[in-house]
């Protein structure tokens, strides 16, 4: 195991992590601002996936080029989201909204299933074929392109969050409701905003790994469950933390793969997952 | 009095013996055959390559073939089943989106609903190992061409396999390599690249036997789960490893990013051997173009061999009009299939799935008989003893036969040469 090896798998694991780290982005957003755990957030992807996939072989749009589109229609649906099942059950039992959001999962998937069949469909970019060399280090142009499309899509949403009124007032509802409901912010308008951003979040990931991943109705696991370990890493309700997260659960699923066997590599997330949760709960850098 | 009762009884005799006779007198007119196969899934080209193989076969043996009239394949003059007066085969096809749970459950309701008199299935060994319990319970005679070993350990009687298992599948692997070591190739490791299900691991477990019987220390051997955006730590474990003979089975999505990710990692060993499976996939060559090449695979057919049995080039021909394109290994396999089952149904001279089975035990068709380059004859366990396999290495975007060299088109290209030069 060479020096290269090892960097070259630090590297691969770094540009996988930036598309985790902005499924977990989307996933603490909601998190944070709502105390609610979205199970469905891999069904977006997987939805934003197949819109962009159709537009590819309906209109021969680049999965790239589609990424305009997908943000507009999965905040859209992330708005329908809130305003028709969430918003409903957020006054019911914690169990409920859990519950809730599991229902969404299956609902999302099986209609998938029916309406697309199970069969795995891939898109053509532009960049899907390409290799970048930096030295003797190589990375797809696919991956190079979703990796800084990630940073640059998060970047976004912490300057939204940061210097725009409605993104203060966002952090504002997330850190005290009652405080902000004193101070004339509206929670309820605040709720969908974030959905809608958080299924924005997940549409620009689909438009993303588009260019090098295929899509079925089960695809959105592949993302999820590394994505949650992210936010339990980075730290519930932690944006800033859910993407350093995203990023070290790559480096550890790639670089701890080749280290050991690729075929515990989701075993070692798993364990850092667990190992977080146990030594500090709330996560690396949780509120 | 008494003429009246032994008439009357005579009568009754009479009555119930023309009865009798018109039972037997009833053929059917078709004979269901049941097709388990992924028409939809993560490999839908493979099924419906499969489902094209199968018809074309029974439309054959219906009588709807004329190309093949007049030739030594079994079934070419038939006219629907000849020994139950001309009965047609009906295909009925259920799908197993390549799961083991969705297999099972559509082999029952085919079984309990259509009532087939024979069945075959599932290319997937995952999705076969879990419908063999299935068939088997129900007494259905089921032919497979999938390769994994225990579906023939498990004293299955209902189960036949009519092409390679796993290690006569390797087995041309080693005969290839020790005749490319005479003619001065040289490798290093020999190492395993698999998906964990049933097919990846009875092959790599295959080969790992053979090669230790052989003297060759088996190297390092890397199972991975299918759905996976990145598989750069199972090449960069390869590449540092030092394989430079690969043995890989895949299948369509995860074979692809296999490739594009070695192209990524500059990874190119001397050889590539697969079982089979992406690279039977059309849809595997539409994404990787030119990318494609150079890998080498397990062949069981080649229309080139043409030259030695005449009626593959008409027969291929034909298939090509109709669909637009070349038989394939699965096509050939599952145009197999049905023969193997028409002939067990024939001599058999009955619809009823027991009476098949037991003649499906003495099958013994010659190599002529069939599209592929082997014939069929089962042993104990029900593999095909006759069973071979010959290598092809993908060469402009076709499989060529380079091994054995009485059945080459084409010369091997040793080794694959570097990704900077594609």
């Amino acid at each position: 195991m060479t020096a290269e090896i090892v960097l070259q798998s630090v590297v691969s694991g770094l540009m996988f992590g930036g598309v985790i780290a902005l499924v977990a982005v989307g996933v603490s957003l909601i998190w944070g601002v709502m105390d609610v755990i979205n199970f469905a957030y891999g069904e977006y992807l997987m939805w934003a996936m197949y819109l962009t996939f159709f537009l590819y072989a309906g209109a021969g749009l680049d999965p790239l080029l589609s990424l305009p589109v997908n943000l507009l229609v999965l905040f859209g649906a992330g708005v329908l989201t809130y305003r028709l099942v969430i918003q409903r059950v957020m006054r019911g039992p914690i169990f409920a909204q859990l519950l809730s959001t599991f229902g969404l999962f299956v609902l999302l998937r099986y209609a998938a299933w029916l309406l697309f069949r199970p069969d795995d469909r891939q898109s053509q970019s532009l960049v899907s074929n390409g290799v970048v060399k930096l030295g003797e280090i190589r990375v797809s142009t696919g991956e190079l392109v979703a990796f800084v499309g990630s940073v640059l899509a998060t970047s976004a949403l912490f300057w939204f969050l940061t210097w725009t009124k409605t993104g203060k007032a966002l952090r504002a509802v997330a850190q005290d409701r009652e405080a902000a409901l004193a101070l004339g912010i509206e929670p309820d308008r605040l709720y969908a905003i974030a959905w809608g951003i958080s299924a924005a979040a997940a549409g620009v990931a689909g438009s993303l790994v588009s260019s090098f991943m295929y899509v079925n109705p089960l695809v959105g696991d592949v993302f999820l469950l590394p994505g949650f370990a992210a936010v339990a890493l980075g730290g519930f309700g932690n944006v800033y933390g859910a993407f350093a997260g995203g990023l070290v659960i790559g480096i550890v699923n790639v670089t701890g793969g080749t280290l050991t066997m690729p075929k515990v590599k989701l075993a070692l997330v798993y364990l850092v997952f667990v190992a977080v949760l146990f030594m500090r709960p709330r996560g690396l850098w949780g509120r | 009095m008494r003429g009246r009762v032994l008439g009357l009884v005579l009568a009754i005799i009479g009555v119930v013996a023309l009865g009798v006779f018109a039972i037997d007198a009833q053929a059917p007119k078709e004979v269901v055959i049941g097709v388990i196969i992924p028409l939809t899934g993560p490999a839908p080209g493979t099924g419906q390559d499969c489902k094209v193989g199968a018809e074309f076969a029974a439309d054959m043996i219906n009588g709807g073939v004329k190309a093949a009239a007049g030739s030594a394949l079994l079934g070419a003059d038939w006219n629907g089943v000849p020994s139950l007066g001309g009965a047609k085969l009906k295909l009925v096809f259920a799908d197993s989106q390549a799961s083991p749970e969705v297999g099972r459950a559509e082999a029952e309701r085919l079984i309990t609903t259509v009532k087939p008199s024979a069945t075959m299935g599932a290319w997937h060994s995952g999705v076969t190992v879990a419908i063999a319990p299935v068939i088997e319970r129900y007494r259905i005679p089921h032919t497979t061409i999938s390769t994994a070993t225990e579906l023939t350990q498990r004293g299955f009687q209902y189960l036949f396999r009519v092409g390679v298992n796993a290690h006569q599948g390797g087995e041309v692997l080693f005969q290839y390599l020790e005749w490319m070591g005479k003619d001065g190739k040289k490798w290093n490791k020999l190492g395993q690249l698999h998906e964990d299900t049933a097919a990846g691991v009875n092959f790599a477990n295959a080969i790992e036997e053979m090669a230790k019987a052989r003297g060759i220390i088996p190297g390092l051997r890397v199972p991975y789960s299918r759905e996976q955006a990145n598989m750069d730590s199972e090449i960069l474990k390869l590449k540092s490893a030092g394989i430079d003979v690969l043995v890989q089975t895949s299948y369509t999505s995860d074979g692809i990013i296999i490739r594009k990710t070695m192209r990524k990692l500059d990874y190119a060993p001397v050889l590539i051997f697969s079982q089979g499976g992406f690279d039977d996939d059309p849809k595997f060559y539409e994404a990787m173009r030119d990318d494609a090449n150079f890998g080498s695979k397990r062949q069981l057919w080649s229309p080139a061999l043409s030259s030695s049995k005449p009626i593959l080039k008409a027969i291929n021909d034909e298939f090509k009009r109709r669909n637009g394109r070349d038989m394939n290994d699965n096509s050939v396999r599952y145009f197999t299939n049905v023969q193997v089952i028409a002939d067990a149904i024939n001599r058999a001279r009955s619809a009823d799935p027991q009476a098949i089975q037991k003649a499906m035990v003495a099958t013994d068709l010659k190599a002529e008989q069939v599209l592929l380059v082997h014939g069929v004859k089962f042993d104990d366990k029900h593999d095909n003893v006759l069973a071979k396999a010959m290598v092809a290495q993908i060469l402009d975007r076709q499989p060529k036969i380079v091994f054995p060299p009485e059945a080459a088109t084409a010369k091997p290209v040793w080794p694959i040469p570097a990704w900077s030069t594609r």
